[in-house]
């Protein structure tokens, strides 16, 4: 009877393609190539097993600039919202940024996304009410607005806050924007997030800290709210939901103000709550 | 680096993985989108030292043999020109020498497909192959034997008097 140790019985098709993925011990796969130079034919046999995998790479290949599909065509067909897709801006931000640090600037405009930045970052010491003109903003609770002044025109900032009582401020600049319909650019500085968009002629930007996902999902949803006719005030949308957590008061004085933007539709919004 | 921005850096991966194995690239999508969504919800329990690409595979395995039993996965394919002959491409068709690729790898048994098609668009380790798949080593290192084998031979079988295209999937 033979008694072959491990690394001397005989070259099997196990082995072969093993060989092919370079996961043999080094004994073994040398075992393996000195079999392949006696038996041109199994080398072939490797050769084929690349070539045919490399061909099947390259059917699945998926290039990196492809865009995903429009989350608004995806909503309007009555589909679920993709998240993907804006977390692939948030990857394209990620390549943009290699190399660069942590604050990026992707043209065009740089001014609306700096005012809003840096608006974001001012200690607002005097705000105006908001009970019902605010836009919606996925059910966030309105606590201020204010008009800020710029150079290249003003902005309006209206103020929220979420249920873990961090604050989430959105800018509209009352002019046209550059930018794309139906884009998402994402921005960020330090731990702030930005997330603006252009549609209808205006120009929106998110801004909050935190997660770029959790940010850019609720873009998502304050773009689909200012475009679409409010819904049944109250409905809750447990796909979208924030994370609950403990309310601080960030407040808010009295006064007039700026009208809600063009083509947005004052609502009631309850204050909610949900799993993520 | 946020773990929301490691995730986006792998979704080209996962995307060609998923594409790979609903060869629909509107199911392929769906696929990511609930891998995506299960791996935000489940964020707490990936370990930050781990790989999060094959942890992101191996949900997106697992999504995947779930949703094969869905109505989902049988609904009727609306993507323009699917299933239309594709002319294969000059590259393809010098080296590959096999004209329907695609069919015979679609006519393997499930888990030897989405072992070679794993190996092939990846090319992961064998153990983190085999920890996305759900399998042992042993069993991965079968599979993917016996895939390729079939693959040669039927791809040699083919050369003689194959259709001379490819199946589009994209």
């Amino acid at each position: 009877m033979i008694r072959w140790s491990p690394d001397d019985r005989p070259v099997s098709d196990e082995d072969l393609s093993a060989f092919a993925d370079g996961a043999l011990p080094r004994r073994r796969a040398a075992r393996v190539a000195a079999h392949l130079r006696s038996e041109p034919a199994d080398a072939d046999r490797i050769h084929a097993y690349w070539r045919r995998e490399a061909a099947l790479k390259k059917a699945f290949d998926v290039d990196a600039d492809e865009p995903g599909p429009n989350p608004d065509a995806a909503l309007a067909a009555g589909r679920r919202r993709r998240v993907w897709p804006a977390l692939a801006a948030v990857a394209a931000v990620a390549v943009l940024t290699a190399g660069v640090g942590r604050l990026v600037w992707a043209p065009p405009p740089p001014d609306f996304t700096t005012a809003a930045l840096e608006a974001y970052a001012e200690k607002v010491v005097r705000a105006q009410a908001v009970s019902d003109t605010a836009p919606p903003a996925g059910g966030l609770e309105p606590v201020g607005r204010r008009r800020i002044g710029s150079a290249s025109g003003g902005l309006v900032e209206y103020r929220y806050r979420r249920d873990d009582g961090a604050r989430v401020a959105l800018y509209v600049a009352e002019r046209e924007a550059p930018a794309a319909e139906g884009l998402f650019r994402l921005f960020e500085r330090g731990d702030t997030r930005l997330v603006e968009w252009h549609a209808h002629g205006k120009h929106y930007a998110l801004v909050g800290p935190g997660g770029a996902s959790e940010l850019t999902r609720l873009a998502v949803r304050i773009r689909r709210e200012l475009t679409a006719p409010p819904t049944i005030a109250g409905a809750t949308d447990d796909r979208d939901a924030l994370v609950d957590g403990p309310v601080i008061d960030t407040g808010g004085a009295d006064g007039g103000g700026a009208a809600a933007p063009q083509g947005v539709a004052p609502v009631d919004m309850p204050r909610r709550g949900g799993e993520m | 680096m946020s773990f929301e921005r490691q995730v986006c850096e792998q979704l080209p991966h996962l995307r060609r993985y998923a594409r790979s194995l609903c060869g629909d690239p509107a199911a392929a999508d769906d696929l990511v989108q609930d891998c995506l969504e299960r791996a935000l919800r489940k964020r707490h329990l990936w370990r930050p030292k781990g790989r999060l690409r094959a942890w992101l595979f191996r949900i997106l395995y697992r999504t995947y043999l779930n949703d094969r039993t869905s109505a989902r996965t049988r609904r009727e394919v609306v993507t323009p020109h699917a299933g239309d002959p594709l002319i294969a491409r000059g590259t393809q068709e010098a080296h590959a020498h096999c004209h329907d690729i695609m069919a015979i790898v679609d006519g393997l048994p499930s888990g030897q497909r989405a072992a070679v098609l794993l190996m092939a668009v990846e090319g992961p380790s064998y153990r983190d192959a085999a920890r996305i798949l759900d399998i042992n080593i042993g069993t991965l290192r079968s599979r993917l034997a016996r895939a390729r084998e079939t693959i040669r031979q039927r791809c040699e079988a083919d050369a003689a008097g194959a259709p001379r295209y490819l199946r589009r999937v994209k």
